[in-house]
């Protein structure tokens, strides 16, 4: 069993509100989860279901109202693990204008690492290998203004990267993003997850996406519902539909295909795993 | 389109000018400053003139672009160049017309009085055009680094020049989007009373201030995300390094303090008068 | 005849600098009346700039824009009246907002129009029924809403000019599954119901799969096909590479085809895709080549 990351152990959260008198719901109640090193997570919901919540939480840029979040058995709590928290765990977010902070690629991939006091050698290393690890090594010396929005988001990831962390955690890095950033993005991450094992955890609303992860959970009203892998969360296509969420079309060939006595082996949730299977499937039938 | 507006006026170019430490080009351009108000003969001005013609022709800046600077000033030049005219007289009379009467004196301290203020911009010009603003910043932030020590905390200035430089174009996108956005609902911004032109302002801003809250909050949180704490113990990736071109350029300024100041005293004032009269 | 119809459209951003870029080359399109024209392409490939023409935002360098067979800059007025009778909806509507309350922002439009204020009344409500606000919701302040409800009151807020031509750019981006149903859905039902024209603008197919009559695909400031859904379709490997999202069955489909299994791409549905391997099992080899 892999080592845990991060644990959530009846997390409750709420925001404030200015207007007096008046109490907003939680906005995670009584959450617990843990996360083990390099695994690959996606997290599903609806929006307002608490999980930018959960990801602002997991760093310590947010500390719960009650209940604990643990992260390499550091209390987010306790102001002196601050840095060495946010230096284990990076968060993206959804939209990559917000998150860039210097007018040049590579000194704002910098930023991190030189808040850190690193050795300006080093951070050009660190920097050369984030920006080659997302593809964006030769847009360096661009001005992020004027680059597209999958390759802003790359940049950002890039940030997080040179800081070295164990985890990264994205809150919906695609939503704003057209086909081609997307895929692009999820190439970049599915890239860090696989090769260099840094654990992620990938907010999203497309189930297409969350189709690439190990494992799914899904949050509905500021709980978690559904803790499983992409293939048994999928299973349930009226729970799904229920929680907001769609069932990919992959999933409900399988499942018609199921019900015609036509049995796919193995999973065939992702495009490429479908294909596959189907290919196997056809080949046994038509020789 | 409105996001094709530089900042400033950087003018990229690959040139050795360009490439000068940002720190010696803010030195030599104020020592520039100065030395054209300590000029006070023709002497000395033309040799002014010359060095920023110099400066120019290594910039690889179009003299077309450089001229395009005066332009903002050309009527304040006309008209303080007229009152000189009309008012100093000294030296000989050349006209005497009505009530007008032209001395040479007159002339040439007009003459002076342009060319002093063409120079003033020039240089001024050619410090934006050559300096991106990032240099710009990070020149600053590295001029101003010792007054840490004396408890002034210049680090953060610069992070909010950064950071305004990184957003403006991103907010006048923003600006595009919602001016036409608005236009598509029939709002007029072009046309009307100015009440009326005022009150159209109030769908433009209202979106653009609550939208940059949020992104100040987002950027907020991902700062926080990089363990920015204020710019505490910050090391520089791209940490400014002088070069020889610097040194070499360190020591031409002083040798133009130098100059000026021997012109000066060997060519002598051409005119009291008019070296310490004018007024700018 | 086309309710709004492209002649030889060109454009070009930033004419005279080193920064230009063609964002229009000689479109043609022809939008029908009564129907969901969807207009798809990549970031970059000219459709916002189009639909930026169709309403009279941006003029025309070369070429024309008919509305019902009336070029729209034949007169400053009629440019003018285009932008009402054309309503276009910006992406992220939501974060152009203003007003104090729900009602009033709807109302904006509508205002500007000069209407009276029983007209514009009448027109307020209309439209926050066609979209599912409620009378109460009206009253309350926009940014209390949700991102959804927010996303439907700037929906209405154009929908109250009661325009001929609706245009709708990315109605669905950034939202959750539900709600990018739930907008489609609105926008079905808000053609179904009036009889209006629609036309999407969209870089997913597989919304557009959903309710599209017809469709037309942009690259590279051209119009590189039009016609309807299953046309489209026919080749669909082609908008795949020109980076616009395809639905996963029909990725499945273009892949196998790419295996050697005779195949068609044309299939976007689940139930397609059932029925085209049913096919191929049963007739084997044989039947298909």
């Amino acid at each position: 069993m892999a080592e845990k990351i991060i644990e959530f152990k009846n997390v409750s959260y709420r925001y404030n509100t200015e207007e007096e008198g008046k109490v907003l719901p939680l906005a995670l109640d009584n959450f617990s989860l843990d996360i083990s090193e390099g695994e690959f997570i996606a997290v599903l919901g609806r929006n307002g279901s608490g999980k930018s919540t959960l990801a602002k939480l997991a760093n310590g840029l947010l500390i719960p109202e009650s209940g604990d979040v643990i992260v390499d058995g550091l209390n987010t709590k306790d102001d002196e693990n601050d840095i060495a928290i946010k230096q284990i765990v990076g968060v993206v977010f959804q939209n990559p204008d917000n998150q860039i902070v210097a007018t040049v690629v590579e000194e704002d991939v910098a930023f991190g690492p030189e808040n850190l006091g690193i050795d300006p050698l080093e951070i050009r290393e660190r920097v050369d290998e984030a920006l080659n690890i997302v593809g964006m090594y030769k847009y360096r010396l661009h001005e992020p203004s004027k680059l597209s929005g999958g390759q802003k988001q790359r940049i950002a990831i890039a940030g997080i990267i040179a800081m070295r962390p164990r985890c990264i955690i994205l809150d919906e890095p695609t939503a704003m993003l057209d086909p081609e950033g997307r895929r692009d993005v999820m190439n970049a991450i599915k890239n860090l997850n696989k090769k260099i094992g840094i654990t992620v955890v990938y907010i999203t609303h497309y189930m297409e996406e969350a189709c690439e992860a190990d494992r799914v959970i899904v949050m509905d009203k500021s709980k978690l519902v559904m803790d499983a892998s992409p293939r048994e969360v999928f299973y349930d296509s009226s729970k799904i539909k229920a929680l907001g969420l769609d069932v990919p079309q992959t999933a409900l060939l399988a499942e018609k295909l199921e019900n015609e006595g036509i049995n796919l082996n193995g999973d065939s949730l992702s495009v490429d795993e479908l294909v596959s299977s189907l290919d196997n499937l056809l080949k046994a039938r038509l020789d | 389109m409105l996001h094709d507006i530089t900042i400033g006026q950087y003018f990229p170019l690959n040139s050795k000018v360009h490439k000068l430490d940002p720190r010696v080009k803010l030195f030599y351009t104020l020592v520039y400053i100065i030395m054209v108000f300590v000029c006070n003969n023709f002497v000395a001005l033309f040799m002014t003139l010359l060095s920023v013609i110099l400066l120019t022709i290594f910039s690889k800046i179009p003299f077309k672009t450089i001229f395009k600077s005066l332009k903002p000033i050309v009527l304040i030049i006309l008209i303080t160049s007229l009152l000189q005219i009309i008012y100093v007289k000294s030296g000989i009379v050349l006209i005497d017309w009505w009530k007008i009467k032209i001395t040479s004196g007159g002339l040439l301290q007009a003459l002076f009085m342009t060319i002093r203020v063409s120079l003033l911009i020039v240089m001024s010009s050619l410090f934006t055009y050559t300096t991106s603003p990032t240099a710009m910043t990070n020149g600053l932030d590295r001029l101003f680094a010792p007054l840490t020590k004396i408890g002034i905390d210049f680090n953060v200035v610069t992070m909010i020049m950064t950071i305004a430089l990184r957003f403006i174009p991103t907010l006048i996108d923003e600006v595009d989007k919602i001016m036409s956005a608005q236009k598509s609902r029939g709002a007029n911004f072009e046309s009307g009373s100015l009440m009326k032109r005022t009150k159209m302002l109030i769908p433009l801003f209202v979106p653009l201030l609550f939208n940059s809250i949020k992104r100040a909050y987002d950027l907020a949180y991902a700062m926080t995300c990089r363990c920015y704490n204020g710019g505490k113990g910050r090391t520089t990736m791209n940490a400014l390094k002088l070069r020889l071109s610097d040194y070499i350029m360190l020591v031409l300024s002083i040798a133009f303090i130098a100059g000026v100041i021997l012109l000066n005293k060997y060519c002598g004032e051409y005119n009291a008068e008019f070296t310490f009269g004018i007024t700018l | 005849m086309a309710l709004l119809r492209t002649e030889n459209l060109s454009f070009v951003y930033g004419e005279g600098t080193p920064f230009k870029v063609k964002a229009l080359d000689n479109v043609n399109i022809e939008i029908e009346k009564g129907q969901i024209t969807a207009l798809i392409g990549h970031t970059g490939s000219g459709k916002s700039t189009l639909v930026q023409h169709l309403n009279g935002l941006l003029k025309p360098a070369y070429g024309k824009i008919y509305l019902d067979g009336k070029d729209i800059h034949s007169s400053k007025e009629f440019t003018l009246d285009v932008r009402f009778k054309v309503g276009l909806c910006f992406q992220y509507p939501e974060y152009q907002l203003f007003e104090t309350t729900v009602y009033k922002d709807i109302a904006f439009g509508p205002t500007n129009m000069g209407l009276s204020t029983a007209d514009v009344d009448k027109r307020v409500r209309d439209a926050a029924k066609l979209v599912g606000i409620s009378d109460a919701m009206l009253e309350s302040h926009p940014f209390d809403l949700s991102g959804g409800e927010k996303r439907r009151v700037a929906i209405a807020g154009v929908i109250s000019m009661e325009p001929d031509v609706l245009i709708l750019d990315e109605p669905t981006s950034g939202l959750d599954p539900q709600g990018r149903e739930n907008i489609l859905s609105l926008i079905r039902d808000y053609r179904d119901k009036t009889g209006k024209t629609v036309v999407l603008v969209s870089h997913s197919m597989d919304d557009v799969a959903k309710i599209a009559d017809k469709v037309i695909v942009m690259n590279e400031a051209k119009v590189i096909s039009q016609g309807s859904v299953d046309e489209i379709f026919e080749n669909a490997k082609a908008l795949y590479d020109i980076g616009l999202s395809v639905p996963q069955i029909t990725q499945v489909f273009i892949k196998l085809k790419e295996l050697g299994y005779p195949v068609s791409e044309k299939v976007y549905t689940v139930d397609q895709a059932f029925s085209e391997l049913q096919r191929i099992l049963k007739g084997g080899y044989a039947d298909a080549t």
